[in-house]
């Protein structure tokens, strides 16, 4: 690997102010994960995927799958709308690069997929250490007795790589603070899978 | 002769990651504006006639001496090769082909068109028809470009993004450019609605209006993926989308540079929020009278014509209307495929006419009907993928075609420009793609020429370094 491809997204005023479109690749460029990278990180943190290799592809609308993206069936005819919406190619022809949009269809995915629901729920779960359980109607009294700050401080460095802020913490506390249950800890991981910083990678 | 894009530029001018990185780093005022949904431009540059655009397009090349472009020449020579030099296009052709479609002369400017179009025949009054359109390639995918962004390759702004870039937004918890289509229109698809290295907020939204052979009915908050929450109420979704904005600000600020990447991101949060009430509304077609209904007709073209009014109604810029997926008008093999094509197509395109007239919009928004190019005289011999069994169809043809215009400051009742006698080449005032898209923007209020975006060292415009506004068209 080169030196250029291994630098990170550090900012310096004096090459900022040289080389403002950053043509000279003094640092990297920030840039969206790709469709495939998305999902599997959202499996991934919520403990959902199946890391196995190999073997036959599945359906992306199955509720069941929880392999990596790159398992799953692509059709030609008919682009599953998750591919589509961020911004998988057009399976008919080679695509040399990917274009990478930024779109309300995009932020509506995680508002209120199926998918980003489930799998913040599994994430609380995970944060508990707790099994998820089918049945909703289960009090889940355990969410009372953890310290929301403390089950906070856990979640920022497996979702983001690194210690949630003093702001950070406090924001989420009241948050958590004004709803109820297991419903208000998945509307919380919700809001942690759709910012920005898990999405747009340095 | 065209210098070959090398691998490095195509690189540099697709991907708006790129793109995007050239744009934060502009410290402009005008830079920063165009990040919002307020256009670039504070003044306009001409009285502008057109507020909004309807583009109805008909992807795979519509055959002109089929449709608007009447050649008794054609039926006289039919069977016999053409006179004069043979014309390469993109597949082998043979002798020339009549039409088998009758035309007919309609309203009071006697225009005529074929039988394929007899609702659009009856609006003839109010329509400008270009028969001598001209482009490049007579191929799909570059024709395609040149069409929607003003050149043959990848990597331009659409003209729907030029259009939002420039004029702004007229209504912010919609989209400014939308486009509409069954499927994924041609095997491009993005490219054509793509804001390449403009903004991302300019980019279209593309929206298919298939409804799934299992749904009994319409729904339209089926139409846009996610548009509907399961478990949280609007109260709800509120309280997580100003924690998630309060945590996304905390993560710009700490970045010590602005990235309008994440800005954006932040306000497309916001415009989704907006558009799970808004959008279903004005996409729910169910709400339009019987009457309306009937005026469109069935099936996903007026469907999705009937969705582009109501859309322009409510303040987006530009709606574009695919025919279908793949390329629905190329009929290479026979030529009576357009007649199933114009079936769908005919009744909804008049309609648009007719009911922008009756909303009170004719005035203000443009009609476009357009194809990428248009169909040989000649017909298609051998070679494609029916081995030269049926002899019945049309090749690609880039040298003359036929379009039309109506609604704001186009002068109705016209044709412009003529074909030669057998409807093969432009002769008579030749019509480029980039004349026309000059001309749609001088509509609009914009100099084409002055509505530019500074990237990868000079300034590119919609209709690159071309094109002149056609007057003659004009009212």
């Amino acid at each position: 690997m080169t030196s250029t491809y291994q630098l990170g997204l550090d900012y310096s005023a004096k090459n900022f102010e040289m080389d403002p479109a950053n043509r000279l690749y003094w640092r990297v460029n920030r840039r969206r994960l790709d469709a495939e990278s998305i999902r599997d990180s959202i499996l991934f943190v919520s403990g959902a995927l199946d890391p196995t290799l190999g073997g036959a592809s599945l359906d992306l609308q199955d509720t069941k799958n929880v392999r990596r993206t790159v398992y799953s069936r692509v059709s030609r005819f008919r682009l599953h709308e998750y591919l589509q919406t961020f911004d998988f190619p057009n399976p008919n022809i080679t695509a040399e690069t990917r274009f990478t949009t930024n779109v309300p269809l995009q932020s509506l995915f995680f508002m209120n997929s199926e998918f980003v629901k489930s799998n913040a729920e599994r994430l609380v779960y995970r944060l508990f250490e707790r099994e998820p359980l089918k049945d909703e109607e289960v009090e889940a009294t355990w969410l009372d007795e953890a310290s929301t700050g403390e089950k906070i401080r856990e979640a920022y460095p497996l979702l983001y790589g690194r210690e949630a802020s003093h702001e950070e913490i406090e924001a989420g506390s009241e948050f958590l603070a004004k709803g109820e249950g297991l419903k208000v800890w998945t509307q919380y991981a919700r809001v942690l899978l759709s910012a920005n910083e898990f999405r747009f990678i340095n | 002769m065209r210098k070959p894009i090398t691998r490095r530029d195509a690189l540099c001018r697709i991907g708006t990651g790129f793109g995007m990185t050239a744009f934060a780093g502009l410290a402009s005022s005008v830079a920063r504006a165009s990040a919002s949904t307020r256009g670039v431009l504070d003044k306009l540059h001409f009285k502008p006639k057109a507020k909004r655009v309807i583009f109805l397009l008909m992807n795979g090349g519509v055959s002109q001496v089929d449709t608007f472009d009447p050649k008794p020449k054609l039926a006289e020579y039919d069977g016999k090769p053409m006179p004069g030099e043979p014309i390469k296009t993109e597949r082998k052709t043979g002798v020339l082909l009549r039409s088998p479609f009758t035309f007919k002369k309609y309203g009071e400017s006697g225009i005529e068109v074929s039988e394929l179009f007899p609702h659009v025949g009856e609006c003839v009054d109010d329509i400008c028809v270009i028969r001598s359109m001209v482009t490049d390639i007579p191929n799909h995918e570059p024709s395609l470009l040149m069409l929607n962004t003003g050149h043959t390759q990848l990597g331009r702004p659409s003209m729907g993004s030029w259009l939002t870039y420039g004029l702004g937004f007229e209504n912010e918890n919609l989209p400014g450019f939308v486009v509409l289509c069954p499927d994924q229109p041609t095997v491009i698809g993005p490219p054509l609605w793509s804001n390449a290295f403009l903004p991302a907020i300019h980019q279209g939204t593309f929206i298919t209006d298939r409804v799934p052979k299992k749904e009994k009915s319409f729904d339209p908050g089926k139409l846009i993926p996610y548009l509907e929450s399961e478990d949280a109420t609007g109260l709800e979704q509120r309280r997580e989308l100003d924690l998630l904005e309060k945590l996304n600000r905390m993560h710009m600020e700490r970045q010590m540079e602005e990235d309008s990447q994440l800005d954006r991101a932040i306000q497309s949060m916001e415009t989704a929020f907006r558009m799970q009430t808004e959008a279903p509304e004005v996409f729910d077609i169910r709400k339009e009278t019987e009457a309306v209904q009937k005026l469109y007709g069935p099936g996903s073209t007026a469907r999705g014509c009937l969705m582009a009014v109501r859309l322009i109604e409510s303040g987006v810029r530009m709606v574009q209307v695919y025919y279908a997926k793949g390329d629905p008008w190329d009929a290479h093999f026979d030529i009576y495929e357009h007649r199933r094509n114009a079936q769908d197509s005919d009744q909804p395109f008049a309609a648009v006419i007719k009911d922008l007239k009756s909303r009170g919009l004719f005035d203000d928004t443009l009609v476009v009907c357009a194809t990428e190019f248009g169909r040989t005289p000649v017909m298609e011999t051998g070679g494609g993928m029916a081995g030269g069994r049926v002899v019945n169809g049309r090749d690609h043809n880039p040298f003359g075609f036929s379009i039309w215009l109506a609604g704001a400051g186009i002068q109705g009742g016209m044709t412009y420009g003529a074909t030669d006698d057998f409807g093969f080449k432009a002769v008579e005032n030749p019509v480029h793609v980039h004349d026309l898209q000059a001309t749609i923007l001088y509509l609009l209020g914009i100099d084409h020429e002055k509505l530019t975006y500074r990237y990868s060292g000079r300034d590119f415009r919609l209709t690159d370094v071309h094109g002149n506004v056609i007057h003659d068209i004009l009212a």
